[in-house]
């Protein structure tokens, strides 16, 4: 059982020493790290400013917010990285739970207390009057549950990673039942668009 | 030659892929356009400009349990701020008038901290022991009142329900500036009060 496991926590470094192998690799994806980690560190304070990002923001930037831009930032640009390499292989990349990740771990500093929401909700209730009561509660649990937001963020990241590093070591011992892996998805995908065009 | 076009064909694929995947990689990254708004001018929530010649409307509010009217103040410039206790910015607000309240006691100015009506619809503590766990300074000083809006007050100040927005009202009674996120655009309240002259 722990055998497994350590099995399965293994992918990552073995598929990264594959993905950073060369020096072109690694320096892209250093300057990723730099370019996410910096991002973050702005946008992460943004809850202090009412949503406004740049150097305002930075000056709220304390040692935990730090931390976090730092491993948002390193987990981004090393699933970059994978991806790339997957990519390159011709076995494609699984781009969701990263996406969902890096989305989630905006929206507190962006929807928390700035008026992106009420503004967007008033829009919207022009056409669906009930959206407009949904503002306050949704900014209120957004303010309230901050670092459950940020864990379940961290999680889809860290698991965008996983899956990803499993492409790269399918990909690098069977290149070519990666691929066919990768063409059979794509088109079970387009037959389950036929499908649903059939209805 | 049939392997070496699909080959060609996926390597095409995946450069577009990865192309498509690092763009959203970045936009999710980018901040939104509003939130880059500098504190300056007429930012509100975050920059609407302040309706022009528009007179301050006389509205009740609570001071322990007691109500006071806006009238009240008439002839003295007025800083009107609607507040939640569940919001970040609001508490960083706070901070940052503490921080200047050497600027705030040479002026005559009186800056009104009002919890929205119902706290904006989102449950969260008592408007004193919000302000005395991040600005105990405020609670006893000539140049502040704390305490809560109205309806009357919230619908006519607040009408879109933000969670942190301030209304700069000079002496002649006029809206000189609606922003929020004082801890973000304290120049704005600084500029205001070196107009009104000091008292």
């Amino acid at each position: 059982m722990s055998g497994e496991l350590s099995e399965r926590v293994l992918i990552v470094p073995r598929a990264l020493s594959l993905a950073l192998g060369s020096r072109r690799a690694m320096l892209a994806t250093s300057l990723a790290f730099l370019v996410f980690t910096v991002l973050y560190a702005m946008i992460l304070p943004a809850t202090f400013t009412g949503g406004a990002i740049g150097l305002v923001s930075l000056r709220f930037l304390d040692w935990g917010t730090f931390a976090l831009a730092l491993l948002m930032g390193l987990l981004l640009a090393l699933t970059l990285a994978l991806a790339v390499y997957s990519f390159r292989c011709g076995a494609g990349a699984k781009p969701a739970g990263s996406a969902l990740g890096a989305i989630l771990a905006m929206l507190p500093p962006l929807l928390c207390c700035s008026p992106i929401l009420p503004l967007t909700l008033s829009a919207v209730a022009a056409v669906l009057p009930a959206a407009g009561a949904l503002g306050i509660p949704v900014q209120g649990f957004i303010a309230t549950h901050e670092s459950e937001i940020y864990g379940i963020a961290a999680a889809l990241l860290v698991w965008g990673l996983y899956g990803n590093a499993q492409r790269v070591l399918s990909c690098a011992y069977h290149p070519r039942a990666a691929s066919i892996g990768a063409l059979s998805e794509s088109r079970s995908d387009c037959c389950q668009a036929d499908a649903a065009r059939e209805i | 030659m049939r392997e070496q076009q699909k080959t060609t064909i996926n390597q095409k694929l995946t450069r577009r892929a990865l192309g498509g995947f690092s763009a959203l990689l970045v936009v999710l990254a980018a901040p939104s356009p509003p939130a880059w708004a500098a504190p300056k001018g007429e930012m509100a929530p975050l920059n609407a400009p302040a309706p022009a010649n528009a007179s301050a409307v006389d509205a009740p509010f609570l001071v322990h349990g007691k109500t006071m009217n806006l009238q009240s103040f008439k002839g003295q410039p007025i800083m009107l701020w609607q507040v939640a206790t569940w919001c970040k910015s609001c508490a960083a607000g706070l901070k940052t008038m503490a921080e200047n309240l050497d600027l705030i006691h040479g002026s005559n100015l009186k800056i009104i901290i009002l919890r929205d009506y119902q706290n904006g619809g989102y449950p969260g503590e008592e408007m004193e022991k919000f302000v005395a766990a991040n600005a105990p300074a405020l609670l006893h000083d000539p140049h502040f009142i704390i305490g809560e809006d109205t309806e009357e007050l919230f619908q006519r100040y607040n009408p879109h329900h933000y969670v942190d927005v301030y209304h700069l009202i000079g002496s002649d009674g006029r809206i000189v500036a609606i922003s929020s996120a004082p801890s973000a655009t304290f120049d704005k309240i600084a500029q205001f009060i070196k107009a009104e002259g000091k008292s």
